[in-house]
């Protein structure tokens, strides 16, 4: 008998051999049950829904196993026909909204496979990935690839994307709630249809833990017109919150966004023991907080970390890992580590301030115990009394499980153009082929034609006066009908620069010898000077010198408190919180019912004797005389955000009566108009104040002359590439060709006030404020809600908060002449 | 002077006038001074690939023979960064300079800003008389930029503005021995006036056709 002839291969690549179906599941089941895991019913229902050539949403409590329910069919094809270790293409695309999350989720598709003998690349790619492996991807993509919306839409801008993606069969999104009808997720939703294309048999499968609406995110992801499958489970986490209740409460609560008096009570209550995550909203927060705890408990030090968003990559990995490892026990963090990245150590979790929304408040708590069918327990720190009516409203609400509806944006022109420049710097375009397939994308499924020729007609000519445009160039269409990209170096731009998230330019935080601390906003550093100190990454830091694109550091020696703040971005509450504040206010049976509101009992009481406590279906206003001028207090309750298209509409309409300035000041709670001369505000606060009618007029009208539609520019400017955050090696024509996006939209306003861009940014924030119909719909609530007119001798604790916020907006209908004397008389007199 | 809304100052015995429009008219020599006009900006933002609608350099060219004819200027003088950018300097904006500056009854100047130094080339080829490091009459220096003179001074380049509550004023800042004018083009930015030995500022407001005098605070 002769020996097999043992002809000499290439070993190093062992090839995975062809199996049928059959022995594909029946080596998958083999691998689950090795991990002593049980296939649950969901994932064998995702996993005949993907082989039945479905797409959808997997829609199921986080840590229930949702990313095999995803991956594993497309695995089990992987294994019925490997592809060679050496061949092209893209098999399965996994797009997750953090980075952070991306190593986590490498290393669990990585295990399976590897243990499945399934020799194929699996690679990570985000803004982090080292240029080297980069660069290779461009070449040739992994089979499997973890990614951001933003990467992806990148890797197509490439020419010959159509070629690399051809073979795709599975994406996967992650985190699908925090994209989806938002900029990155229709970004995200372009690329899509644009894959679809390109590979036609794509089943595209969503995740998500948290959702008010599934069918409609379901339908977002899948893109317009295709079937989506909802796939959901019945597991419930219960969530309990409570709160750290202050010993004493003033009748009048300062609106301090710290909080630190709880210092003592919250170091108390910690267990250097048990894993804990502390929650903050702004990373000025966490900073602080992480240097009382730490002046609390030198002890600790060691123990105790500090995670967020802006420092440097190895800083944060170093502390994922430490938790995962156990040796930190205690980690200060913001919304970095909100999402997905598994720490089953963590025991316990805390909240400081408030966390404006429900279906928030959930995701934190869900970080501790992250296994199924454990309760989860979040421990909320209020910053200022008034938060723990907040907290109180908050567990009524989980307790419901009720969750906040997202509002989805409508065909955004910015986005949209920058994907035709991203088209036109891949593969190139046909107008009527990209119309129709961006037309599969549920954002822009009702996109006219007319308004693709327009967002075309931006990109290709500027603006519709073409004799303004005579030198731009962007995209030109060559002799064969295609629209190409100008000049490479126009590409090279444009990619340096693709995605939507709007971010101020970022500088490296240096020591002067050595070691990068992470990066920076460039706005935060500007407003400082050499000397003035900072707290970043946990130290107290002295400003040097700032260097090109790097700020130059060292640690301050000074233990002085005086140090610059970090400005933090301010969540509204949102809509189904604010409804369930109104309600506990309303019934005073309820106040003794909870520690929270036994607390705040003392600022209640005042309120109601100075003032009164509004029931649910009324609507307090205040009116009072101070030394500062004449007040009137609103309290809608509805939010910031909508308090923040309220005042000026409102103000429009009362100015209306009789010319003036108000100086308008928002908080979640209420709004207050000052007026320095007197202003009848009894007489014209009437229900016509709050009327729809000619809603969209006026709030245009007072949207113009309070720079709101600036504010949305900026975003536009910027993601339509007017403003240009990334330059290749910062050469010197980029400083010639930086404008801020403020300089820009007085430059359009002045000498183009049609622009398409302009309109947009009104529509915008029109959709923000009023066509989101948050505004529209407070409006009618307040149109019937009786009036509770107070004529208070001071402020009233309601009103306390609204005066200590310095931050106002200042809302005018006088000349800007007018406005200059009336500033310089305020000077001028004593 | 037939520009209204001018705000007038006597200074070393020369009567000045701050103009609406961003500009300074100095009775005794029939000249008019301006700073930073930038021409040329716009296209080199569109040759750049960065749609910026390019009006602002007729505009601005108009505005400048405007108030040469209102005041009957005899001298147009530029305080440096004339244009911004030679990519911005195609053939088409030379040529249109070039028309707008032969009409011109007045004489041109330009003292060479930073941004003018790089375009000597074209501008020498334009009618205008090109002067460097400054251009010195009577008991004024006029720079581009703060230089070490006898004289008191004027000067651009910063582009001095005031902050207000949710608004931007360029102005005039004048200090004991010199004066930094606002940029005349509206396509701009700037920086805050720096208040060290400030005097006075007076911010042109075109559209209401004044100028106002802003008072300083004590820093």
């Amino acid at each position: 008998m002769s020996r097999p002839s043992r002809k000499k291969v290439a070993l190093d690549i062992p090839v995975s051999l062809p199996m049928t179906a059959a022995d594909a599941w029946a080596r998958i089941d083999a691998w689950f049950a090795q991990q002593g895991w049980q296939t649950t019913e969901f994932q064998r229902a995702a996993w005949n829904a993907y082989r039945a050539g479905d797409s959808g949403l997997i829609y199921v409590p986080t840590g229930s196993g949702k990313t095999y329910a995803a991956v594993f069919a497309a695995l089990a094809e992987l294994l019925q026909n490997p592809p060679h270790p050496k061949d092209d293409g893209l098999h399965l695309l996994y797009v997750t909204p953090l980075r952070a999350l991306s190593r986590d989720v490498e290393k669990s598709i990585r295990k399976p496979c590897d243990e499945l003998g399934l020799n194929i690349r699996i690679e990570t790619r985000t803004g982090d990935t080292k240029s080297s492996l980069r660069r290779k991807q461009q070449k040739r993509l992994p089979h499997i690839l973890i990614t951001t919306p933003e990467s992806f839409a990148l890797l197509l801008s490439y020419p010959g994307a159509d070629e690399q993606f051809r073979q795709t069969r599975c994406v996967v999104i992650d985190e699908w709630h925090e994209l989806a009808g938002g900029k990155r997720g229709i970004l995200l939703e372009l690329g899509l249809a644009r894959l679809r294309k390109i590979a036609p048999s794509v089943r595209t499968w969503a995740l998500s833990a948290t959702l008010a609406d599934p069918q409609t995110a379901a339908q977002l992801a899948v893109g317009e017109g295709n079937k989506a499958t909802l796939i959901k489970a019945e597991i419930k986490r219960p969530v309990l919150l409570r709160s750290l209740v202050p010993e004493q409460v003033d009748a009048f609560p300062w609106a301090g966004h710290l909080g630190l008096s709880m210092r003592d009570k919250l170091v108390a209550d910690l267990d250097i023991e048990r894993s804990t995550l502390i929650f903050t909203n702004t990373r000025y927060q966490a900073e602080k907080w992480f240097q009382e705890i730490l002046d609390a408990r030198p002890e600790w030090a060691g123990l105790i970390a500090l995670h967020h968003g802006s420092l440097d990559i190895r800083v944060r990995e170093f502390v994922e890992s430490g938790i995962k490892s156990g040796a930190l026990k205690l980690v200060v963090c913001t919304s970095s580590l909100d999402l997905g990245v598994d720490f089953p150590q963590v025991e316990r979790v805390y909240q400081i301030g408030s966390p404006k929304g429900i279906a928030r408040t959930m995701q934190r708590a869900g970080r501790a115990r992250h296994r199924l069918g454990e309760p989860c327990e979040i421990t909320c720190v209020p910053t200022h009394a008034l938060e723990l009516l907040e907290f109180a409203a908050t567990r009524s609400a989980v307790v419901r499980g009720e969750v906040e509806k997202r509002p989805l944006l409508h065909k955004p022109f910015d986005v949209l153009a920058q994907h035709l420049v991203s088209c036109a710097t891949g593969d190139g375009f046909i107008a009527e082929e990209l119309f129709a397939e961006v037309t599969t994308a549920y954002s822009f499924r009702d996109l006219s034609w007319q308004e693709f020729l327009w967002v075309l007609a931006l990109v290709e000519h500027g603006g519709e006066n073409l004799h303004a445009y005579a030198d731009y160039h962007k995209i030109s269409r060559d002799d064969s009908g295609q629209f190409r990209i100008a000049s490479p170096r126009l590409g090279h731009v444009h990619r340096m620069n693709i995605g939507t998230i709007q971010s101020d330019a970022q500088l490296q935080v240096k020591f002067l010898r050595g070691k990068t601390l992470g990066m920076i906003e460039e706005g935060f550093i500007s407003r400082m000077k050499k000397g003035d100190r900072f707290v970043y990454a946990g130290r107290t830091l002295e400003l040097f010198r700032v260097e090109d694109d790097r700020v130059l550091v060292r640690l301050s020696e000074k233990s002085s408190r005086a140090i610059t703040k970090w400005p933090g971005s301010r969540l509204p509450i949102s809509e189904s919180l604010s409804a369930e504040i109104r309600a506990l206010l309303s019934d005073r049976n309820l106040w003794h019912e909870s520690a929270e509101l036994a607390a705040i009992d003392v600022i209640l009481r005042r309120q109601a004797e100075l003032s009164a406590v509004p029931a649910a279906a009324q609507l307090l206003a205040e009116v009072c005389r101070t030394r500062e001028g004449h007040h009137l207090f609103l309290y809608p309750f509805e939010g910031r955000l909508v308090h923040e298209g309220l005042a000026p509409l409102l103000a429009y309409r009362l100015a209306r009566r009789q010319k003036t300035s108000f100086s308008l000041t928002v908080n979640d709670y209420g709004m207050e108009f000052l007026c320095r001369d007197a202003f009848p505000f009894q007489e014209v606060l009437h229900a016509e104040i709050f009327s729809t009618e000619n809603l969209a007029e006026d709030t245009l009208a007072s949207l113009n002359i309070s720079n709101m539609a600036k504010r949305q520019f900026r975003d536009i400017a910027r993601i339509t590439g007017l403003v240009n955050q990334n330059y290749p090696g910062r050469r010197k024509l980029a400083r010639q060709v930086q404008a801020s996006a403020s300089l820009l939209f007085d430059v359009f306003q002045r000498y183009e006030p049609d622009n398409l861009l302009l309109r947009q940014a009104e529509r915008e924030a029109l959709d923000q404020f009023f066509e989101a119909s948050r505004l529209q719909r407070t409006l009618q609530r307040l149109s019937g809600a009786e009036m509770l007119l107070q004529r208070p001798s001071h402020p009233t604790p309601f009103g306390f908060p609204l005066l200590t916020e310095r931050v106002s907006s200042h809302l005018t209908n006088e000349s800007i002449a007018d406005r200059v004397a009336k500033l310089i008389k305020q000077w001028s007199s004593p | 002077m037939t520009i209204p809304g001018a705000y007038s100052l006597v200074l070393r015995d020369q009567h000045l006038s701050l103009l609406p429009q961003r500009a300074i008219f100095w009775r005794e020599e029939k000249t008019l001074i301006v700073a930073d006009v930038h021409l040329g900006k716009a296209q080199t933002f569109q040759r750049a690939g960065i749609a910026v609608p390019a009006q602002s350099f007729h505009h601005d060219l108009q505005r400048l023979a405007d108030l040469i004819e209102n005041t009957s200027a005899q001298r147009l003088l530029v305080l440096g960064d004339f244009v911004h950018h030679r990519s911005g300097l195609t053939a088409r904006v030379v040529e249109d300079i070039q028309r707008w500056s032969l009409r011109l009854s007045a004489e041109l100047v330009v003292v060479l800003g930073n941004h003018d130094k790089p375009n000597k080339t074209v501008l020498e080829q334009l009618p205008i008389t090109l002067c460097e490091p400054a251009w010195q009459r009577g008991p004024f220096i006029f720079a581009h930029d703060n230089m070490e003179a006898e004289e008191f001074r004027f000067f651009g380049h910063i582009h001095p503005v005031v902050n207000l509550p949710q608004m931007r004023l360029p102005v005039f800042a004048i200090y004991q021995d010199y004066c930094v004018l606002p940029a005349f083009s509206y396509f701009t930015g700037g920086a805050p006036a720096s208040p060290q030995g400030l005097l006075q500022i007076f911010a042109p407001l075109e559209e209401t056709g004044s100028v106002v005098a802003l008072p300083v605070m004590p820093k």
